[in-house]
């Protein structure tokens, strides 16, 4: 079973970089969709099956956060998992962001082997 | 808060040293560029130059900067993606790199400084592109420092 993938990230470079690794980590790939900001994700989670949302938190448009808090409100992110990829590093942020439901918070810069377990270990869960 | 912030209160040197931890670290791990401190007389790159910058909001403000020349982040952003350089032809890539550069150092610096129980806000980072008579004129900052990366200097900024 292939598993299609959403990257949120304002850098071309983070997405780029983001996607080689899912790439490379070994994953089922299926697509793998990309937004530059929460606003065009939630567009692509509108029209498109997604089983696992990896987005950043600081960007224009519309950050992490916000779009984190509307697919809290909406109740999508019960049934599409996100995980935050972000260098804000502050326990309490990664604290209230769990509390409305997302599956884990990984620190910029990410190792590819901590992507994939942690990706395989949400994805196995939602089986 | 971690041992870091008296000291960081007390000494800018002590901040810039952390930061110039970091930046090797990161610089090592994502881009495989090897980055050492350089203290002596240094000769200025070929210009043009790329200045990023981001703010950070909080229990305490300021900015930390980057300069790079165009031709290294060039490199960089090859490295960073395990591509040739010579298939890279877009500026806008380049900075792009290098803002994420910064943003990766900015989020690893706060965490080391000031633990990660308080809260701070990023900015988007920026760019602006700069010629030799500006890089020279932030090098003689106090809050200015370099580092030689893959024997080119590299400046650093970091304003508390």
């Amino acid at each position: 079973m292939s598993y299609n993938f959403l990257i949120v990230d304002d850098s071309k470079t983070a997405r780029m970089m983001l996607a080689k690794t899912l790439k490379i980590s070994g994953i089922d790939l299926g697509e793998v969709f990309l937004a530059e900001d929460g606003s065009q994700a939630l567009e692509i989670l509108k029209d498109n099956w997604i089983d696992l949302v990896m987005t950043d938190l600081h960007m224009p448009v519309m950050g992490g956060i916000e779009m984190v808090s509307t697919m809290a409100e909406n109740g999508l992110i019960n049934s599409v998992p996100v995980v935050v990829i972000s260098s804000d590093a502050s326990q309490t942020r990664m604290d209230d962001l769990r509390q409305q439901g997302i599956r884990d918070y990984l620190c910029k810069p990410v190792r590819p082997e901590r992507i994939k377990s942690v990706v395989e270990a949400i994805l196995e869960a939602e089986k | 808060m971690s041992e870091w912030t008296e000291a960081l209160n007390e000494d800018d040197t002590v901040s810039l040293t952390v930061l110039e931890d970091i930046l090797s670290g990161v610089l090592q791990e994502q881009a495989f560029m090897f980055a050492e401190h350089f203290g002596g007389e240094l000769e200025i790159p070929a210009p043009p130059f790329i200045h990023a910058r981001i703010r950070f909001d909080g229990p305490f403000d300021g900015h930390l900067g980057l300069i790079f020349s165009h031709a290294l982040s060039m490199e960089l952003i090859a490295n960073m993606l395990g591509l040739d350089p010579d298939d890279i032809d877009s500026e806008e890539d380049a900075a792009d790199a290098l803002k994420e550069l910064l943003n990766i150092v900015c989020g690893q610096f706060l965490a080391t400084a000031f633990g990660n129980t308080l809260v701070f806000d990023l900015a988007i980072p920026s760019v602006a592109q700069i010629g030799s008579e500006e890089w020279s004129a932030q090098l003689a900052t106090e809050e200015t420092t370099a580092l030689l990366v893959e024997d080119e200097p590299v400046l650093f900024e970091l304003l508390l």
